[in-house]
């Protein structure tokens, strides 16, 4: 459903004329993926490999059956989404060897993701083929040998790569072999498979770098019936048929969507036939339909239910909708029946003015980029107003029949989290609580006495286990207050973590209005020279212009160029991107010396002893952990 | 019939429609393999809307092996 699909009889043309791979990218963007046929998947894959740019995504697939063409379709699939991939198919049944041995093509191949598939017929034949004449101790050892075997993989893929592992489960047969009778057995076919993929959940949930594709929902999906094609099993050992390809390339590329933290951070909604039937200005807030005692408004209700799973997720809510606002304010009131409450939009822009510029001030408000932002309306014409003014937004056009609303949220890639954190379940009220201290700053004119009504502490200290996925996360989101806005993925961040040569600290912090979380971290490389290296600075936008960053330059002076350490400096880098100006000068700010600069932005620093001095930012009080876990504000 | 299996080879081979010539065989060259000829079954069942069989898809090895199969069924 979205604008500007290009029509599939175009595509050859269309693909022909790209220049280069922005443009390819801009094609595969409005493609109707449903509508693409085995060889429109070929054409689009040879223009992608003469376009490939440096900087693609490295995954790897391996299995012990025939998985091409697969890669074929999940290239296709992330390149919708703004990817590319470039990928290695590991040989037929070498999945083992490939990941012991340290000079296997996928370890040189050095892949940021593994994508394995394992097929029973070929591990554990008499599972498939012979179950019911299997004893119930055979079944439990099958199972238990299946499990090591998996376990064992997956500790030598985590110990020799630093991919994050996309591991299938197992679809549970459509016919089992004892015919109805299978879950009045013993140990059946389904309580096999149940406890098997159950296993594997629990296992792996504990193991941060390895997920589960859920091959048996995706076999779902599809319909199981669909996901065989006998005649090429028969023919080349393909499992899968070309039907299901398509949705486990989906599903690949929500997971590196997910695990590269590229969700996006805000859903922008409309509201007259969106949230709810009918134009609020006309029917009045009693007579929009949005209950379900009636087939439309049932359709909206589940509409609105879907929406909150979306900000349980952590993204942002906003609407963006031309009323008045004292109408909408007085829906919220009066229709208490609606899931949605005002409350749950971290911004609400309800006006006449045009809606690229309600866009554009949703983004502003939290603290986001507009291309952070989706844009949900049923009006075709706002749709392609913000398409044509504000390009990086992606546009969702609704459905007219509303029957479809529900169904569209589960279809979106963009609200995929490989992991839920407490700060993204937090976050909804996290903005709430940053609108207040906004309140509070603009009826303070003195900003000083603002910074010290916040009360905010702090607590700098070393990273533990339980802190990894929000550094990661803090890694790759954030954008404005990041040095060098280098992106360290899982198996990276485990590597500082667990090596003596380096300081990974995170801070938490609070303040009057409640807990901001885990908002910052820095990342410094101990060297022998003695000159220590500060890798990584980087504070999350909602703790930003309150002195924090001091607070914590503060903390790394003491603790490396203090009187009784052996440093003797500090070296630190600036690399400038589009969105971190509000970094430009900090080093500069925190006493640092331009060591050397480049055109491109870049200024290299350094901070003997003798010149580290702190700088003031009393109204921020530095807590130790006890201290600050023991007391509240 | 003839110059949509023509363009589907070409595309799915990732070669010049020119190099399919009427007295194409598989085993003259190293861009027809096997994982390919089964994309190529994919595409010509989508395509014509036909069902091969595994014998039909093992005997398609030149093309004009290929139309006289493809144009049985049509």
């Amino acid at each position: 459903m979205e604008m500007k699909s290009v029509k599939q009889n175009d595509l050859k043309s269309s693909l022909k004329s790209c220049k280069d791979h922005n443009d390819l990218l801009q094609v595969l963007e409005n493609l109707d993926l449903m509508e693409l046929k085995v060889s429109d998947i070929h054409l689009i894959n040879r223009q992608l490999r003469n376009h490939l740019p440096d900087n693609s995504t490295k995954i790897a697939y391996l299995g012990n059956f025939t998985l091409e063409p697969l890669p074929g379709y999940a290239k296709v699939y992330a390149a919708h989404s703004g990817l590319f991939l470039s990928d290695f198919v590991g040989d037929y049944n070498q999945f083992f060897q490939s990941v012991i041995d340290s000079k296997s093509s996928l370890i040189q191949f050095n892949p940021e993701f593994i994508f394995i598939s394992l097929s029973l017929k070929n591990l554990a034949p008499e599972i498939c083929f012979s179950f019911n004449s299997l004893t119930l101790d055979a079944k439990k050892e099958h199972r238990k040998n299946l499990l090591s075997t998996i376990y064992e993989w997956a500790e030598h893929a985590l110990n020799n790569t630093a991919a994050s592992i996309l591991l299938s489960n197992f679809s549970r047969p459509e016919y089992p072999h004892s015919g109805i009778a299978d879950l009045k057995q013993d140990y059946g076919e389904a309580e096999f498979y149940y406890d098997l993929n159950l296993e594997l959940l629990r296992y792996f949930k504990k193991e941060s770098r390895v997920y589960l594709l859920d091959l048996d929902k995706l076999a779902g999906r599809c319909g199981k019936q669909m996901i065989h094609d006998p005649k090429m099993y028969y023919l080349a050992k393909m499992e899968w048929s070309e039907k299901f390809l398509p949705f486990v390339a989906e599903e690949i590329v929500r997971f590196i969507r997910g695990i590269k933290n590229l969700a996006k951070k805000c859903m922008v909604l409309d509201l007259d036939n969106t949230l709810w039937g009918g134009v609020l200005g006309e029917e009045g807030p009693m007579g929009i339909k949005i209950s379900p005692d009636n087939p439309e408004g049932e359709a909206y209700y589940d509409f609105q239910r879907k929406i909150l799973t979306i900000k349980n997720r952590g993204i942002l809510l906003a609407v963006c909708s031309k009323n008045n606002p004292g109408d909408v304010s007085e829906v919220f009131e009066m229709r208490t029946d609606m899931p949605l409450k005002k409350t749950d939009f971290a911004a609400i822009e309800t006006n006449w003015d045009p809606k690229h510029q309600n866009l554009a001030r949703i983004a502003q408000s939290l603290n986001i980029g507009t291309d952070s932002l989706v844009f949900l309306d049923d009006n075709p014409a706002e749709c392609l107003l913000i398409n044509q003014m504000l390009p990086e937004i992606k546009t969702v056009l609704l459905p007219e029949d509303p029957a479809g609303l529900p169904g569209l949220i589960d279809s979106l890639w963009d609200f995929e989290k490989a992991t839920i954190t407490k700060e993204d379940v937090e976050k909804s009220t996290q903005y709430q609580k940053n609108i207040q201290r906004q309140q509070q700053k603009q009826s303070f004119g003195d900003l000083k006495a603002y910074l010290e009504s916040l009360k905010t502490e702090i607590v700098i200290r070393p990273a533990q286990e339980k802190d990894l996925e929000r550094v990661v996360q803090l890694f790759t989101k954030t954008n404005q207050f990041n040095v060098t806005t280098v992106r360290y993925n899982l198996g990276q961040v485990q590597k500082f973590f667990s090596e003596s040569g380096f300081d990974l600290s995170v801070v938490e912090a609070r303040d009057q209005f409640g807990v901001l979380g885990t908002i910052g971290l820095y990342l410094l490389e101990k060297q022998k020279t003695k000159k220590h290296r500060l890798d990584s600075f980087i504070l999350s936008c909602r703790a930003m212009g309150r002195g924090i960053e001091s607070a914590i330059m503060n903390h790394i002076k003491n603790e490396h160029l203090g009187k009784d350490k052996k440093e003797t400096s500090l070296e630190a880098l600036y690399i400038s991107t589009p969105k971190n100006k509000p970094v430009e000068n900090f080093f500069e700010e925190q006493g640092f010396e331009v060591s050397e600069r480049n055109e491109a932005g870049e200024k290299k620093y350094s901070m003997d002893r003798g010149a580290a001095r702190e700088i003031e930012c009393g109204w921020i009080k530095v807590m130790d952990k006890e201290e600050y876990d023991g007391s509240k504000n | 019939m003839e110059a949509k299996i023509r363009e589907l080879m070409a595309e799915i081979f990732e070669v010049k429609e020119g190099q399919i010539s009427d007295d194409l065989e598989a085993k003259e060259v190293s861009w027809w393999d096997s994982i390919k000829h089964l994309s190529l079954i994919t595409a010509l069942e989508e395509d014509f809307e036909i069902t091969l069989t595994m014998k039909e898809i093992q005997s398609m090895t030149s093309f004009n092996k290929i139309k006289d199969i493809v144009s049985r069924h049509l």
